[in-house]
C-alpha cells in the first residue's frame, strides 16, 4: 500500500470519525464497545482499502453492523434471559436521552441494530434487510418486537414510539 | 410497503447520538490494519499449501511406490508366478461368478469357507462361486500347471460328486459320481502332469475308507477299499497312488490293483509324487527332517534341516519343481502355525538343495493350500534367485485414505478460516 493510500484513509477518518462514532455508540450503547467496534470496522477498511471503490463510509458502516451482530452472536450464549428484565426501568429518568439510552441497553444487539438502522440511519426495511443480511419480514418483525419492548421498558417513550409502531 | 419510522423517535435517536463525543482512533490503526492484511495473506498462502500438501499426500499414498500402497492389479508377470506371500482374502472381496479367471498359481479355502484361486499373472485372489460348493470344509485342489481345480460338489442332497473346472475356459466337468452315498472326501490330489485325480474318502460312519482315482482325460473313475483311517493320498503320472494312514503307515496302490502296505511306522503320510514317479515327498509332524519315500527301493529317505533353521515343524509337500527338488509347506509350531515354503531334495549330498523362506503362507489357509508348482522357475544355482514373486498382496481399499485426506484438508481450511476471522 502506498503513502497516498494512507493519506486517503487518514482524510476519511478525520472527516467521518465523528459521524461513525455516533452510529457506533448507538449500536453498542457503551463507549468502550463503540470504540472497539469502530476500530474493528476501520481495520477491515484498511485491509481492503484498495478494493473499496465506492463509499468508504458505507463500507465502514456495513462492517460495524455486521461486526456488532457477530459479537452479539458470540456473546449471546452467556447472556441472561431477557424475560427477567421485562419490567419497566425503575426510577424513570426525566431526561429523555438517558431513558432512551437505558431502554436501548435492554434490547438485544440485533433488535438495537435494526432500530438504529431504521430510525437513525433512516434506511427502509428493504435497505435494512440488505445491510444486515436478513429477510425483509425479519426486519419488520424485529422492528415491531423492538418497539414493543421499548414501550414496556420505558412507558414515557410511548408517545415517541407511537401506538402503531 | 415499508413504513417510515416515527419522526419523534428519529429525533430522539439523533439527540442521543449527537450527545456522543467522537471516539478516539488509534494512531497506529493503519499500520495494524496493514499488518493484519499481510497476516491474512500469509494465512491464505498457508491454506493453499495445506491443501496442496493434503492432496499431494493422498496422491502419494494412492500412487506411491510404497509396497503397502501399491495394488496388485498394476502388476502383471509374463507366464505367471507363485506369490511370495499367500494370505487369506478380505471379507468384502466380491464373488467371482465367471470361473474363467485364467491360470491359477494357488488355491485354498478361505477362513470364511470359500474357494479361492489366485491368478498367476496378476496375483489377484478370486472368491469363486463354484456350483455346488458347500461352506463346510471340503476338498479343493489346484493342478500343478495351475489350469484346473478339482473340488467336491455337494449340490445334490446325497451322493458324492467330484468336479473339475478349467480356469481358462470356465468349463466344469463332473469326473466322479456316486449317487448311493455321501462320502467324506479327506483329500484330493493331482498327479504331477495333471492327468490323474485321486482322493481318499470315508463313509459317514467312518467304518469304510476308499481310494478313488480317475484319469481325467479318459474318465472311468474307480474306487478301491482301504483300511479305515486313510487320510491322505498322492498320485503319480501313471495312476499309482500312495496312501497315508492316520495311525501310521503307507500303502501303495497300482492303477489296477488294491493297496498294499509298504511302510509301517508313525510320523509320515502321503504328500506328492515326483514327476518321474520314483519319489514321494511325505508329510511329517513336529519334525526337523523332511522325509521322502523311494518307490524303487522301498526306502524312507531323510533330509535333516540345517542347524539353527527350522525346528519342530509340520511338513506338507505341495509338489515337485523337478525330479529332485520338492516344495514343502513348513508350519512352525512355535510360530503360531504360520507357514513358509521350503525347497529341498530327498537326501543330503553334494547336489542337494535346501532353501527356506521361498514364500510365506497365512496360517488360516495353510491347511488347504495347493500351488501350481510348475510356475516355479528352474534353479539357476544362485542363492539370490527369487522363486516366487512379490505381487504386494491383494488390492487395497484406498477409498478411506482419500476420504481422510479430503477431511483433513477441509479441517485445515476451516481452522485457518477461523483463525483468520478471529485474529485477522
Amino acid at each position: 500500500m502506498t503513502t497516498a493510500d494512507r493519506d486517503g484513509f487518514d482524510e476519511f477518518v478525520a472527516a467521518r470519525s465523528a459521524a461513525l462514532s455516533r452510529t457506533a455508540y448507538l449500536l453498542t450503547g457503551d463507549h468502550h464497545l463503540a470504540q472497539d467496534l469502530l476500530q474493528a470496522a476501520l481495520m477491515q477498511a484498511v485491509k481492503h482499502w484498495r478494493r473499496i471503490h465506492t463509499s468508504p463510509e458505507a463500507y465502514v458502516r456495513r462492517a460495524m453492523y455486521h461486526q456488532n451482530i457477530s459479537w452479539w452472536r458470540r456473546r449471546r450464549i452467556t447472556e441472561t434471559s431477557l424475560l427477567s428484565y421485562d419490567g419497566a426501568v425503575p426510577a424513570p429518568d426525566t431526561d429523555l436521552r438517558l431513558t432512551l439510552d437505558q431502554a436501548l441497553a435492554r434490547l438485544t444487539p440485533k433488535q438495537r441494530t435494526v432500530l438504529v438502522l431504521r430510525f437513525y440511519e433512516d434506511l427502509t426495511e428493504v435497505e435494512t434487510a440488505r445491510a444486515l443480511g436478513l429477510s425483509t419480514s425479519t426486519v419488520k418483525s424485529t422492528t415491531r418486537q423492538s418497539l414493543a419492548r421499548l414501550r414496556t421498558l420505558a412507558p414515557e417513550l410511548a408517545e415517541l414510539i407511537g401506538a402503531d409502531a | 410497503m415499508t413504513t417510515r419510522p416515527d419522526r419523534d423517535l428519529r429525533d430522539a435517536f439523533h439527540r442521543v447520538a449527537d450527545s456522543t463525543s467522537p471516539l478516539p482512533i488509534d494512531d497506529d490503526l493503519w499500520q495494524r490494519g496493514h499488518t493484519a492484511r499481510r497476516r491474512g495473506q500469509a494465512f491464505a498462502v498457508a491454506a493453499v499449501l495445506a491443501l496442496v500438501v493434503s492432496v499431494g499426500g493422498v496422491a502419494t499414498l494412492v500412487t506411491g511406490t510404497d509396497r503397502e500402497a501399491r495394488t496388485a492389479s498394476t502388476e502383471v508377470v509374463e507366464g505367471g508366478a507363485v506369490p511370495s506371500s499367500i494370505v487369506d482374502i478380505p471379507d468384502d472381496l466380491a464373488v467371482t461368478t465367471d470361473l474363467a479367471v485364467g491360470q491359477g498359481s494357488a488355491a485354498f479355502i478361505s477362513s470364511s469357507g470359500d474357494p479361492v484361486v489366485i491368478t498367476a499373472t496378476d496375483g489377484l485372489p478370486h472368491r469363486l462361486d463354484l456350483p455346488g460348493w458347500d461352506q463346510a470344509p471340503i476338498a479343493l485342489a489346484l493342478s500343478s500347471d495351475g489350469r484346473t481345480i478339482a473340488y467336491q460338489d455337494a449340490s445334490a442332497e446325497s451322493g458324492t460328486y467330484l468336479t473339475t473346472v478349467d480356469l481358462e475356459t470356465g468349463r466344469s466337468v463332473r469326473v466322479f459320481s456316486d449317487d448311493s452315498q455321501r462320502l467324506l472326501v479327506n483329500e484330493l490330489s493331482w498327479s504331477p502332469d495333471g492327468r490323474w485325480l485321486a482322493w481318499v474318502a470315508t463313509t459317514q460312519d467312518g467304518l469304510l475308507a476308499l481310494l478313488g482315482r480317475v484319469d481325467t482325460s479318459e474318465g472311468r473313475p474307480r474306487q478301491v477299499r482301504l483300511p479305515s483311517g486313510a487320510v491322505d493320498v498322492a498320485v503319480a503320472d501313471d495312476g499309482s497312488a500312495l496312501v497315508g494312514l492316520g495311525g501310521g503307515g503307507l500303502l501303495m496302490a497300482d492303477p489296477d490293483r488294491g493297496a498294499v502296505s509298504v511302510f509301517s511306522g508313525p510320523g509320515v503320510g502321503a504328500g506328492a509324487f515326483s514327476p518321474d514317479g520314483r519319489h514321494v515327498a511325505l508329510r511329517s509332524s513336529a519334525t526337523q527332517t523332511s522325509y521322502t519315500w523311494d518307490t524303487d527301493a522301498d526306502e524312507l529317505l531323510e533330509h535333516p534341516f540345517p542347524e539353527d533353521t527350522l525346528a519342530a515343524v509340520d511338513v506338507r509337500p505341495l509338489g515337485w519343481m523337478d525330479d529332485q527338488r520338492q516344495v514343502l509347506l513348513a508350519q512352525d509350531l512355535r510360530g503360531g502355525y504360520s507357514g513358509e515354503l521350503v525347497v529341498t531334495t530327498p537326501t543330503v549330498d553334494d547336489t542337494s538343495t535346501w532353501r527356506r523362506s521361498v514364500g510365506r503362507v497365512d496360517r488360516d489357509i495353510a491347511d488347504s493350500l495347493t500351488i501350481a508348482v510348475d510356475l516355479l522357475p528352474d534353479l539357476d544355482g544362485t542363492s539370490s534367485q527369487q522363486l516366487t514373486y512379490d505381487f504386494d498382496g491383494p488390492e487395497r481399499d484406498i477409498s478411506w485414505i482419500i476420504g481422510l485426506g479430503v477431511a483433513a484438508a477441509i479441517a485445515v481450511l476451516m481452522g485457518l478460516r477461523w483463525l483468520w476471522r478471529r485474529f485477522g
